[in-house]
């Protein structure tokens, strides 16, 4: 499809805020011409002062503003030409990085660039090892611990080659905690770092193992007070519940388990569990699953647990069909276009009956009892369409401007039913 | 009796599409199919329900690039044009069509609805559609939540703290700017909620965002009423989930209520059928064929051959659908409320463009929906997220899971092939914008009546970071059309975030070339953008409490 060319040179219109008194004769050598500094007053958009706006984006004049009558913006004549010629890409290769996004709960994906001036460095660093040298990201899983560089829970290395920029990882866990480091693996196995990546934690794909009920009690604004129901008799009566309230050491304890990511949010330290909170945990709270389980049956449970959003239409027997909400619209022109007709072959016949014809231009011609407007040169024209089996009356009448002379044009257009044959040779 | 609530959220957006440099811009075109197809058919229904006395409750997300189009002059003024334009072309059809009685009609009908539309844009909104819905929250009937600046995938920005920040506070901002008062909620863009993002949300003052189904059900620990009843996060603000039956029966494409026969064709419009030369000064000034929006066939069935569109009938399907839909809803929330201990909520979030521009009845439905529920039975009513957190202010606490609620339920339609390339620029770029903002802290905070050519060539460096973070120039990419369209989009605000960036470091700001971006990246003109990106600015909230207890819990929290 073509495309409507991005311009690269814009020329504005003078304002009469930004240039009030150069006077102009010759519209070329006011386009060279620099204005003022101090007549470069910034107006921001949208404040009292509302010239700016007006004059370059809405030139609407009062009345044409009532009627709704559009008023075409006049094309921008500028001072100076500027350039915005936007067609490279920001040039990344001067910094060293290597970042981690997590994709899903099963892939990650890394990307990195390497400054000349680090390989310099690491040339220097590694001598005669460099050339026999190879790249590898180097995967750190880092789940529940504080990363130092040495305690990884398990570490792995990816070949990769110098001259792709980036790669998904494959994982075969959810919910972890991951970091990487790129670098240079000599052929004694020796390791030499040239970025270390950020730290990621993949999304959790199925329920998490913990069912403990912990409720929350939020005053906008004013206070949040989470808690837990215990019950000290253990008589395991609703009446005899009493609630627990809960320390922010308590949740970010209860987090710090799982979930090391909470620790940099609740910028906690060295973490303990409440030993009474501990012995409740688990033990004399709710438990949950009769009611998230019992709620739904065992299909239902196959379709969560292979993503909720995927919404599985089975369709016939048992054919599996994937619609997530994204697919289906979210931007107007992508979706448009995508979802467009997939004929392979087709033939259509449409009909359109035009009636022109000419009189004195001061004349009143009518179709039927409908008036037809006349151009400045007594021509006219109509368009009809033309239905199978239709059938246009075309009674036209003109009456001379003094009235004096009416003149009949009778005819009538008409198509003949349709025929459809379709040959398969 | 009363046994459950429904929420029905429509998620409002487009890109920044706004191409004042050229007369005729291709992409503007769906901010105005957008507004005649689904905003004006909306507010129409909305007003009509208020007249009639029918107690409605929708939720609306209206993000900030669709708000700040939806009130900018050049844009409201091309949207007349091209309505203009539409009424001609109406009217020459109801000519066109005078004997041919299946098509007449149809003419008719699309010439009345543009007359209308332009009644309501011009005379009854005064061309500013967001006092609409401005209108419908200060009367209660519409809950309108706030969503980040420039509709930024969160999960892939979060590389840099700072650009969710911004894209956060930048949102809440600008809502409070366009409605006047805090946003109760926030909508994540495409549901792409990570855990430690509600903190940012806390921090705006946010109460509550909104997930997709396994967002919930695979939170920790487990939710003890599925996706029927919001859970805390740690943070305190509450995550509702989206719930899947509803959700199905509207968005299938094959077995939901928009697929039906007696539905209008989409895919079928007049700027493709008709003869060339007749339909030349309505379709693309270059020449090349686009939808005008008149449509004259129904969907028939899985067949290329198209019967004319009979608005009776499918108005009729839009009624006995909407019953379907209360029908389900009662029975799933009786099943529900016999388990739970408060009354259950189903949430259905869609993208409001659903409605009137690809399903033509969809305005309608929700018009029938809102009075059948109304009027017509006892056990579910409508309900805002809001609302239904005042009703009930305990509930579960747990840490949702990463989720959105696109393709396979996570990143991939925003992280492939086909965009991944995107990222290496934008988080370089957020990086380069956090350091600027170090470097000019004292000439950002400072204020001034008039603004320097310093802070305005910084915060024009923000809104072109932001407008380039935009998640619909991946998701195009992804889909495989327009795709020139949006590499150029990211490569033209990458390019002019690093002009701004250069010039602002070497002291050398080219008065006329900012001035030129400014006008055409107007978006958050009035905006102190570069703000945004000192992380240590305290957020407004904060100094509104006065216990110093509360300031310190608050801290602790933060």
């Amino acid at each position: 499809m073509a495309k409507p060319k991005q311009k690269t040179k814009i020329k504005k219109s003078p304002t009469p805020n930004r240039l009030p008194s150069v006077p102009q004769t010759n519209p070329s050598s006011f386009i060279l011409q620099q204005p003022p500094l101090q007549n470069l007053a910034y107006q921001p958009i949208g404040s009292s002062d509302h010239r700016y706006d007006a004059l370059r984006d809405t030139p609407v004049n009062s009345t044409a503003h009532a009627s709704g009558e559009y008023v075409p913006v006049q094309p921008p004549k500028l001072r100076k030409a500027v350039d915005l010629n936007d067609s490279t890409l920001p040039d990344l290769s001067s910094a060293t990085r290597l970042r981690l996004m997590a994709r899903d709960p099963h892939w990650i994906h890394a990307y990195w660039q390497v400054a000349p001036a680090t390989i310099d460095e690491a040339q220097k660093s590694l001598g005669r090892h460099f050339d026999h040298s190879h790249y590898v990201l180097r995967m750190h899983d880092i789940t529940s611990i504080n990363f130092n560089g040495r305690n990884a829970n398990k570490s792995f290395d990816i070949e990769i080659d110098p001259k792709i920029k980036n790669w998904y990882v494959d994982m075969w866990q959810d919910n972890v905690s991951y970091c990487a480091q790129i670098g240079l693996k000599t052929p004694h196995g020796e390791f030499y770092q040239l970025a270390e990546s950020n730290c990621i934690h993949t999304p959790r794909a199925s329920f998490s193992d913990r069912g403990d009920v912990i409720w929350m009690d939020v005053t906008p604004g004013v206070s949040k007070k989470p808690f837990i129901f215990v019950d000290p008799s253990g008589k395991g009566k609703r009446s005899s519940r009493i609630r627990w309230y809960l320390t922010e050491d308590d949740i970010k304890a209860y987090y710090s388990k799982l979930f090391p990511m909470l620790r940099k949010i609740f910028r906690s330290g060295r973490l303990t569990l409440r030993k009474s909170l501990h012995r409740f945990l688990g033990k004399y709270i709710e438990g949950d699953d009769d009611l998230l389980l019992g709620l739904h049956n065992n299909a239902w449970l196959r379709k969560t647990l292979l993503g909720a959003s995927e919404e599985l239409v089975e369709q016939g027997e048992g054919v599996l069909q994937t619609i997530g909400a994204s697919e289906t619209v979210t931007s107007l022109g992508g979706a448009s276009e995508r979802m467009s007709k997939q004929r392979k072959f087709f033939f259509e016949l449409g009909t359109e009956l035009i009636v022109y014809g000419r009189t004195e231009p001061d004349a009143q011609v009518l179709h039927g009892t409908k008036n037809v407007p006349l151009r400045p040169d007594g021509t006219f024209s109509m368009r009809f369409a033309l239905p199978d089996d239709g059938f246009i009356p075309l009674d036209f009448k003109a009456i001379s401007h003094d009235k004096i002379e009416i003149r009949k044009i009778l005819t009538s257009a008409k198509r003949a039913k349709t025929n459809y044959q379709t040959e398969i040779v | 009796m009363l046994k459950g609530y429904v929420c029905l959220l429509l998620h409002t957006h487009l890109p920044f599409v706004r191409h004042p440099e050229e007369e005729n811009f291709l992409e503007e075109s769906w901010l105005y199919e957008a507004i005649t197809e689904t905003y004006i058919p909306l507010i129409q229904i909305f007003d009509q329900l208020i007249k009639d006395g029918v107690d409605f409750r929708v939720t609306m997300s209206l993000t900030p690039p669709l708000a700040s189009m939806l009130q900018d002059p050049l844009l409201q003024n091309r949207y007349i044009r091209h309505l203009n334009k539409l009424i001609e072309l109406s009217e020459k059809e109801i000519e066109r069509t005078a004997y041919d009685k299946l098509y007449h009609g149809l003419a008719l009908m699309y010439n009345r609805k543009f007359l209308e539309a332009k009644e309501i844009f011009l005379n009854h909104y005064q061309r500013n559609l967001v006092a609409a819905f401005k209108k419908f929250q200060d009367l209660g009937f519409v809950e309108i939540i706030a969503s980040a600046a420039t509709h930024g995938f969160l999960p892939n920005l979060q590389v840099n703290p700072a650009s969710v920040n911004a894209q956060i506070k930048i949102g809440v901002d600008y809502y409070i700017k366009t409605f006047g008062c805090p946003p109760k909620g926030f909508w994540l863009p495409e549901c792409a909620y990570y855990p430690g993002v509600d903190n940012v949300l806390k921090e705006a003052g946010i109460r509550y965002f909104i997930v997709d189904s396994h967002g919930i059900l695979h939170a920790d620990p487990r939710p003890k009423y599925s996706v029927y009843a919001p859970l805390f996060c740690p943070s305190g603000v509450a995550a509702f989930g989206r719930d899947w039956e509803s959700s199905k029966q509207v968005w299938s494409a094959k077995e939901g209520y928009p697929g039906d026969a007696d539905y209008r064709e989409y895919y079928r419009d007049i700027g493709f059928e008709l003869d060339y030369e007749y339909i030349k000064p309505y379709i693309h000034q270059l020449g090349f064929r686009t939808n005008t929006g008149i449509k004259y066939w129904r969907i028939t069935g899985n067949t290329e051959y198209k019967e004319v569109y009979r608005p009776d009938w499918a108005r009729e399907k839009a009624a006995s659908h909407a019953g379907n839909f209360m029908f389900n809803r009662e029975k799933q929330v009786e099943h529900l409320s016999a388990h739970m201990d408060r009354k259950p909520l189903i949430l259905a979030p869609y993208d409001a463009e659903l409605f009137g521009h690809w399903w033509y009845e969809g305005p309608l439905w929700i018009d029938f929906l809102m009075r059948k529920v109304a009027f017509d039975q006892k056990t579910i009513k409508f309900i805002t997220p809001g609302e239904y957190l005042t009703k009930y202010p305990t509930n579960q606490m747990a840490m949702p899971s990463a989720s959105t609620w696109g393709w396979k339920g996570h990143n991939e339609f925003w992280l492939e092939g086909s965009n991944d390339w995107v990222y290496p620029h934008l988080h370089a770029a957020a990086e380069q914008m956090t350091e600027l903002a170090q470097k000019f802290a004292p000439q950002i905070e400072h204020k001034l009546k008039k603004k320097t050519l310093l802070q305005r060539a910084l915060n024009q460096a923000v809104r072109e970071l932001v407008l380039a973070e935009s998640s619909d120039w991946p998701f195009i990419m992804k889909t495989n059309t327009m795709v020139p369209y949006a590499h150029k989009r990211v490569k033209q605000h990458l390019n002019r975030f690093g002009k701004l960036r250069e010039d602002i470091l070497h002291d050398t700001i080219d008065v006329d070339w900012l001035t030129e971006v400014e006008w055409r990246d107007n978006i958050f003109a009035d905006m102190d953008c570069a703000e945004y990106y000192l992380l240590q600015k305290k957020p407004k909230k904060i100094k509104s409490v006065k216990t110093t207890k509360l300031k310190r819990k608050k801290k602790a929290y933060a």
